[in-house]
């Protein structure tokens, strides 16, 4: 009975986690480095329409969370409230940006919204 | 020879901007109830533009940014809006028929009381627009991103929406295909008070 609570328990925490989004770029970029991951920076604002289907849905889907926290360390960079320090120059939101951490040297991009198939197969075939 | 001549020239200015008007858009980037027909603004900012109640049949406007702009009332019948970003622009009462879209993108844009006709476009991005009593006859908005977009008081019938992202979109008061119900259904639009045949 145990056993099965602490299944049960295991099996709901892994279906309702989520990204793993860091604090600030500075923190990210020691983590990537440390756990030989790349970096994953999104930029997006809390009232753009096609940043929020994408936090709310595609980065939600369990595949993605599963395959991102895995690979990569995420960060959420607000357009605005972070201008001063974005990395990248950008022509719209949301823009993903693929880094390899130790040089930011940038590894990928992805402008706009898409849906969770087509995101997993942009994250995974970023090399 | 003459009479060809000034017929072909009387012919031209038929089917043609109106050269003032035209200089006074590119200087101020307001002209209203201007005809500004077949004039070639491609590759150009008019961010925050008005053009309101212009004609702007066969406008090339091409990679163009229209971001707020006011086009109020404009005619874009055959106009070039490919790669054109006319995000939050006021596209009310519009008479948009037979237009290039292919990439265009209508993110926040109001299209209430606007007349799409004949308008087949690949990768629209129309996230979070407004299509209060828009009309739709033989539209193609397949695969567009139309997330938190509002439809009401629209019947679309005539409009395909196959493949696009309806995520939280709204359509109300509206008249769709039965499959077009369960289409967002799927795609978890919140669907109220509709008529589904």
């Amino acid at each position: 009975m145990k056993q099965f609570l602490l299944m049960s328990l295991l099996t709901i925490s892994v279906f309702a986690s989520s990204i793993n989004f860091e604090k600030d770029l500075a923190s990210a970029k020691q983590k990537a480095v440390a756990e030989n991951k790349k970096l994953m920076i999104m930029y997006s604002t809390p009232t753009c329409p096609e940043c929020n289907y994408m936090k709310k849905k595609v980065l939600k889907d369990e595949q993605i969370v599963s395959y991102i926290n895995e690979n990569f360390v995420s960060i959420i960079l607000d357009i605005k409230e972070d201008e001063k320090i974005l990395p990248y120059k950008f022509i719209g939101i949301p823009t993903f940006y693929f880094v390899n951490a130790s040089n930011m040297e940038l590894i990928g991009k992805k402008i706009g919204g898409t849906r969770e198939e087509q995101f997993l197969e942009i994250v995974k075939n970023i090399k | 020879m003459k009479t060809i001549l000034i017929s072909l020239a009387l012919l031209s200015s038929l089917y043609s901007y109106d050269e003032s008007h035209l200089q006074k858009f590119l200087e101020t980037k307001d002209c209203q109830k201007c005809d500004l027909s077949d004039a070639d603004l491609s590759n150009k900012d008019f961010t925050q533009a008005n053009l309101s109640g212009t004609n702007l049949s066969g406008v090339n406007f091409e990679n163009s940014t229209l971001v707020k702009a006011n086009l109020w009332g404009v005619n874009l019948s055959d106009a070039n809006l490919q790669n054109t970003n006319a995000r939050a622009a006021n596209l009310m009462g519009a008479s948009i028929i037979n237009i290039k879209c292919d990439n265009t993108t209508f993110k926040g844009t109001n299209f209430a009381n606007a007349n799409f006709e004949n308008v087949i476009c690949t990768n629209l991005s129309i996230w979070s627009a407004n299509f209060l009593e828009t009309s739709f006859e033989n539209v193609n908005f397949s695969n567009a991103g139309a997330a938190y977009a509002n439809f009401d008081n629209v019947d679309m019938s005539d409009l395909n929406i196959n493949g696009a992202i309806f995520w939280n979109a709204k359509v109300t008061n509206s008249i769709l295909k039965k499959e077009d119900c369960q289409y967002l259904k799927k795609e978890e639009a919140i669907s109220e008070n509709n008529q589904c045949n």
